[in-house]
């Protein structure tokens, strides 16, 4: 594969988990008022921590492509993004082999959600940064400044913005489906019945 | 709890048909190009035939080689000898950058960097409206090269940007950029018309700013 098939193909796998999980935050948001909202958000419930645990693996993949085989060489903002997105790769994947689905689902969204947080603000500003490029310096490194654009999809998608929807999408996969102590011990039973 | 159920696996599957549509549809029909590329330009030369260009050069530099920059301020470098550095156009004319018995500005420039790209108007601006002295003469460097960054290929950049001034290609070692001491892009170099350096500071400025840095170290 070349780099312009993967850019195309991460670009496009990106804006869909973006696109879907705004989707579900929207059908989470108007839950109450339409039941078939309702309806769609419990329907994808079982299915958010797999989909959580499909986006930062993938993007972990497409990272280190884009490092090892098409020799992007991450920035210094790019490596902290890696330190929030690597991890919520490994304890989503702990969670998912987890026998006590509905106990890990909520214990994981604990500890994953201040990383996607975290992440977010940090692709964000590494965003607004590449079209700012003065915002951070007047001057490029010579080794890989920040300001660095290895590549722009439809104008607007690069490296920050893929990783900003990969961690909107974690984010949003486990808050919109997350279930309160009291919620958790009917849907463990509805399960079980299933 | 069955229609949940139902619901739930066309979710699943409606997910996975898509990124499988995805992934088919984008091996079938390719990557296409993004915003960089991977061309190569053909230039004109001076005899005035067209050339494909080299967008890395030999390169050599004799004399001592400048400390790489620190502290504009505080410049180790000035008043020190800048090694001659003999070199080649993107098409192949051998350039040199050594004391001409007038002042020299020597601009490193890469052409993906955002900084360079906002540069090189400001510097084709204080030239046209007459402020830069007569006497200054300006040559620029294309250094830290790369094929898979935006803008590529610099010799086509120079021309897109309407760079007035000769271009010396700088090798893929940018053995240029190391031998003047540039710690960042873009890098510029004053040098007086013996060789001396007068001033070296990196990153973009304004015009007021560059026609206060020339005033002040340039003799008048």
């Amino acid at each position: 594969m070349d780099s312009d098939t993967m850019q195309l193909l991460s670009a496009l796998l990106a804006l869909f988990a973006v696109g879907g999980s705004l989707v579900l935050l929207v059908a989470r948001l108007t839950a109450r008022r339409f039941s078939a909202a309702g309806n769609f958000v419990e329907a994808f419930r079982p299915v958010a921590l797999p989909l959580a645990f499909l986006v930062p693996a993938c993007a972990m993949f497409g990272s280190l492509w884009f490092s090892e085989v098409a020799n992007y060489n991450p920035c210094k903002l790019c490596w902290y993004q890696r330190a929030c997105m690597y991890p919520l790769a490994v304890i989503l994947l702990v969670a998912l082999v987890r026998k006590n689905k509905v106990a890990a689902r909520q214990e994981v969204t604990v500890y994953a959600l201040p990383l996607a947080v975290l992440g977010s603000v940090i692709s964000l500003y590494h965003y607004l940064l590449e079209w700012n490029p003065t915002w951070e310096t007047n001057v490029c490194a010579i080794d890989v400044p920040c300001t660095t654009i290895w590549f722009r999809r439809f104008g607007f998608v690069s490296l920050p913005f893929m990783a900003l929807c990969g961690f909107v999408s974690v984010a949003i996969l486990l808050c919109a489906t997350y279930t309160k102590n009291r919620e958790v011990s009917d849907t463990a039973e509805q399960l079980e019945k299933v | 709890m069955t229609a949940q159920k139902n619901q739930t696996k066309f979710i699943a599957g409606g997910v996975a048909a898509a990124i499988a549509a995805i992934v088919a549809v984008v091996l079938v029909v390719g990557g296409g190009s993004s915003s960089s590329s991977t061309t190569t330009s053909t230039i004109t030369s001076n005899s005035g035939d067209a050339v494909a260009a080299a967008e890395f050069q030999p390169v050599e530099a004799e004399g001592e080689m400048l400390s790489q920059l620190e502290d504009p301020d505080n410049d180790l470098a000035r008043g020190k000898i800048a090694p001659v550095v003999n070199g080649f156009g993107f098409d192949g004319a051998p350039l040199t950058i050594a004391p001409k018995g007038k002042p020299m500005l020597v601009v490193f420039l890469a052409h993906w960097c955002p900084h360079c790209n906002a540069e090189i108007p400001r510097l084709i601006e204080w030239k046209d409206s007459g402020a830069m002295p007569a006497d200054l003469g300006v040559v620029g460097v294309s250094t830290g090269a790369r094929d898979d960054a935006p803008n590529w290929p610099p010799s086509q950049w120079v021309v897109d940007k309407a760079w007035p001034w000769p271009v010396m290609a700088d090798n893929e070692d940018q053995s240029a950029a190391v031998a003047f001491g540039v710690s960042g892009y873009p890098g510029l170099i004053l040098l007086n018309g013996d060789g001396k350096v007068l001033a070296r500071r990196s990153g973009e400025a304004g015009i007021d700013e560059l026609k206060a840095w020339a005033q002040e170290f340039l003799p008048v």
